[in-house]
């Protein structure tokens, strides 16, 4: 087994032989050292409204610096940016962006952060964590977009760059993660708790799919979880599926089903529950005490901010989140 | 760590001025390898 090795950044702990490359497609063995192959090559570069990440409790009507390399730990049926989560590095354009130009880019377009998005930026995480160095240093703040599908040592680490992030609960079940995932629940139930514990601002997007994930069942029973485990200020983004990739024979997410989700989400504790990926009033934050609007959003726009210094102006309710 | 004005001249304007030259010379060195953090060797 000379020259094997083990990578120990994701749950998939891939063992490596000579030239072998991981799961992720972006990590490779050579002569008996890991390299990653995505190191400051993005594919995707873009200035985005903070609010499509989604994060709609930091920094709210802001933009952020939104960066990707190609390739994912996981493979999940439904992703909506397969051409570049599922691709290996040499297969997409990408652009030479090292970390420090990434800040200044950030800068030099008025972005209040970077986002670490698209794909799955663990599979990035040297590139992430260089930048995300930079960009404390400067002032910019680090937030991603991520499945939490990473080991508990590298995301402690991570987390001390990180001042929010949005994770992916795809599902309440391990089948559900196996069978359309191809990985598993409890790890990024865990990497949940330890972003919480390292005080990272923490929101969680749960993309309802039609027949796979929508039992109204096991949504109570995730958002008790929650509750239960990283207290009822998270909030929690109910998203509309779309027909996308391998799962084109499903169709969209009735409204209704969403609107049980949400119900549910209440029901359970839950403070700040929305609705994505369709237009209606539960893109809207409203006070968790007097129930006057907060923040209106149509889309990812913001309309109005009813805040001052991170309170309610109705009954002055410190608003959980990071508003400044 | 608060930086200084001239810190973040430095690094903006100056940063931005070396690197657009780097690229438009095409000397940036981009196949440099990366080594990875987080692995073991199997023994
Ligand atoms: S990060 Fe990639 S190489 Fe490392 S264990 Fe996960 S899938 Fe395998
Ligand atoms: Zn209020």
């Amino acid at each position: 087994m000379a020259g094997t090795v083990q990578c120990e950044l994701c749950p998939t702990e891939c063992v490596l032989e000579n030239y072998q490359v991981g799961g992720c497609r972006t990590r490779i063995n050579k002569d008996g050292t890991l390299y990653s192959l995505v190191y400051g090559k993005p594919c995707a570069v873009a200035v985005d409204p903070i609010e499509k990440k989604p994060f709609y409790h930091f920094l709210p009507a802001t933009k952020a610096f939104s960066i990707a390399t190609a390739g994912c730990v996981l493979g999940c049926k439904f992703c909506q940016n397969w051409q570049i989560s599922q691709a290996s590095p040499e297969d997409v354009d990408h652009q030479n962006l090292p970390p420090a130009d990434v800040v200044r880019q950030a800068m030099f377009y008025g972005c209040r952060s970077i986002t670490y998005t698209y794909t799955e930026p663990t599979v990035f995480y040297e590139y992430m964590v260089d930048t995300a160095q930079i960009a404390r240093q400067f002032g910019v703040r680090n937030t991603m977009h991520s499945c939490g599908y990473i080991n508990e040592k590298p995301l402690r680490k991570l987390a001390k760059l990180l001042d929010a992030a949005d994770i992916d609960l795809k599902a309440f079940t391990e089948d559900f993660y196996s069978r359309i995932c191809g990985g598993r629940l409890k790890p990024v139930l865990d990497a949940l708790v330890v972003l919480r514990q390292e005080n990272v601002w923490l929101e969680i997007t749960n993309l309802v799919i039609p027949t796979l994930n929508d039992d109204p069942k096991k949504i109570r029973e995730m958002c008790g979880w929650i509750v239960k485990n990283l207290g009822p200020d998270v909030p929690i983004h109910f998203s509309r599926f779309f027909p996308y990739y391998k799962l084109k024979d499903l169709p969209p997410t009735p409204f209704e089903t969403l609107k049980d989700a949400l119900k549910a989400a209440q029901d359970a504790g839950m403070r700040y529950a929305y609705i994505g990926n369709i237009r209606t009033e539960a893109e809207n934050t409203y006070c968790h005490r007097c129930r006057k609007l907060l923040i209106e959003r149509i889309g990812y726009h913001v309309q109005q901010i009813n805040l001052t210094g991170g309170k309610c102006r109705s009954c002055g309710t410190a608003i959980p989140g990071v508003w400044s | 760590m608060k930086i200084k004005r001239r810190e973040f001249l430095g690094f903006f304007l100056i940063g931005s001025l070396v690197s657009l030259v780097l690229n438009k010379l095409g000397l940036r060195r981009t196949e440099r390898p990366k080594e990875a953090l987080f692995w073991r060797r199997k023994v």
